[in-house]
């Protein structure tokens, strides 16, 4: 069986704050050796336009780019050199679609988000999903945004090191830092402006566990 | 995962890292806790290397707890015996020599999954697996981040399957079904909790309202969120055949998602 992804088709937000977030992905990712150099192409190729995330070995090699020019860029030299591999983009799709057309190639297959249903009462505020969704895997908690947060306002944390902290959690080095660091900034001015109030608990997902804490003692109240 | 009672410090640095919150400071020690039947098995606290005395540390899973790593850590194994047919065939032979955790050891990376998913569209350019007049549909349940239990997927499996709906069998979800015609899942694994588990499927564009209509309906029967997929190809004219139908239900689609930007070679039919 195949080790796949799922994990880029629910990054939330608006269209001004993800005009700074594309990941880039290509498969088949192993095989015999004619297929190995066109991925080592595509990944030299990725690498030219300066991506984000890390560049250590893993099992596929995803790219995320926090510019739409430098994504555009990677993609008309990839069809360029005729590699004949698979390469999806998330991001937003019109600007995907200007771009495909803009290279000579035409959008083929799309995936869309139809959101979040059910008990969506579990899930964080909008401010703080946008930033953990940026982990697919929901590997980055989002008390672990919170308590960042907290500790930017109360401790001067940086957000950078902050966002960086966070961006550990993700095994796929999918989480856009520098987009992150707009996010995280934009969160702490709402906290500091009274504009978002502290999370509530809620075993389900959103709530600060320190909450939870007086469960086990049996003081506090169930969540 | 386990806490060495004896090593923790109860600093509680670590209890902000667990996406579920099955940490928690124990009211009468002071010191983190897990409670166990929260934990999702995902790693994240551990792999946080958080916890300077080195406190927390994964403890051996036996079925069908292994599911929740399974289903919850992206780097994990196959471990649960269900899946070892899907364990690529190479791997076979070494398999009578040494466990899954040795092979696992030498191999690395070749044996791990992640996203519980298929291949979905990212493929479609070269492998057309979905068609001209099909809709393809994945119920991711649990994500984001609020996990479930595998009694709510079977919630949801079993309102798709009284539709008609057929599960995708390359999913490992339907190697946890003991009826795959009716969505029923095993007993013995209804309680097991994890990150996200996807339902994938497709059906005929016709057929879309009516199954996107159940999933709303099943969505308000189960404990815990889904994120919805749906894959189309695109149009010759540049339209997308699934959006007008989805708007139809009063559903919009997202602005941003995936594109497989058709550089795949050589073309796969789609009729």
């Amino acid at each position: 069986m195949e080790r796949t992804v799922t994990h880029s088709n629910h990054r939330q937000g608006t269209r001004e704050n993800l005009k700074n977030d594309w990941v880039m992905l290509s498969l088949p990712y192993r095989g015999p050796p004619v297929i190995m150099e066109k991925v080592e192409k595509y990944n030299e190729i990725c690498r030219r336009h300066h991506p984000i995330n890390s560049d250590r070995p893993r099992g596929w090699y995803i790219w995320v780019f926090d510019d739409r020019d430098k994504m555009e860029a990677a993609l008309k030299e990839l069809a360029e050199a005729e590699l004949g591999l698979s390469v999806v983009v998330s991001g937003l799709f019109d600007e995907v679609a200007e771009c495909c057309r803009r290279i000579g190639t035409r959008v083929h297959t799309v995936n869309h988000s139809l959101g979040f249903w059910g008990r969506t009462e579990k899930l964080p505020p909008r401010e703080i999903l946008e930033i953990t969704t940026m982990c697919g895997h929901a590997l980055v908690a989002p008390s672990l945004v919170w308590h960042f947060a907290e500790r930017i306002r109360r401790e001067h944390v940086s957000v950078a090191a902050a966002c960086q902290e966070m961006r550990k959690m993700c095994i796929c080095d999918i989480f856009n830092h520098v987009r992150a660091e707009e996010l995280m900034g934009q969160l702490v001015n709402a906290i500091q402006e009274g504009r978002l109030a502290p999370l509530q608990p809620s075993r389900g997902g959103a709530g600060h566990p320190r909450n939870l804490m007086t469960n086990l003692s049996g003081e506090g109240a169930a969540p | 995962m386990i806490i060495k009672e004896d090593l923790c410090t109860g600093c509680l640095e670590c209890l902000p890292y667990c996406p579920t919150q099955a940490m928690v400071e124990d009211g009468k020690t002071g010191r983190a806790t897990i409670i166990e039947d929260e934990c999702v098995e995902c790693g994240v606290c551990y792999r946080a290397r958080v916890c300077g005395p080195d406190a927390i540390y994964p403890q051996d899973l036996e079925w069908p707890r292994t599911l929740r790593m399974e289903f919850s850590d992206p780097s994990a194994p196959y471990m649960s015996p269900v899946f070892e047919h899907r364990i690529i065939s190479r791997f076979q032979a070494d398999l009578r020599d040494m466990d899954r955790r040795q092979l696992l050891d030498r191999e690395g990376e070749a044996l791990t999954i992640s996203g519980r998913g298929t291949i979905e569209m990212k493929m479609n350019d070269v492998m057309g697996r979905f068609k001209r007049g099909r809709a393809g549909l994945a119920a991711e349940v649990g994500r984001p981040g609020v996990g479930a239990r595998f009694r709510d997927v079977q919630t949801v499996t079993r309102a798709l399957a009284s539709v008609g709906v057929r599960f995708e069998p390359q999913n490992p979800l339907t190697d946890l079904m003991t009826d795959i015609q009716t969505g029923t899942l095993r007993e013995d694994i209804l309680n097991e909790k994890f990150l996200s588990c996807i339902i994938e499927f497709d059906v005929p564009l016709g057929d879309l309202a009516r199954v996107l209509a159940r999933m709303r309906e099943v969505a308000q029967q189960v404990d815990t969120v889904f994120a919805v997929d749906l894959i189309s190809v695109v149009s010759e004219d540049g339209s997308i055949p699934t959006v007008p139908i989805a708007e139809s239900l009063g559903i919009e689609p997202s602005i941003a998602g995936k594109t497989n930007v058709g550089l795949g070679r050589p073309l796969a039919s789609l009729d």
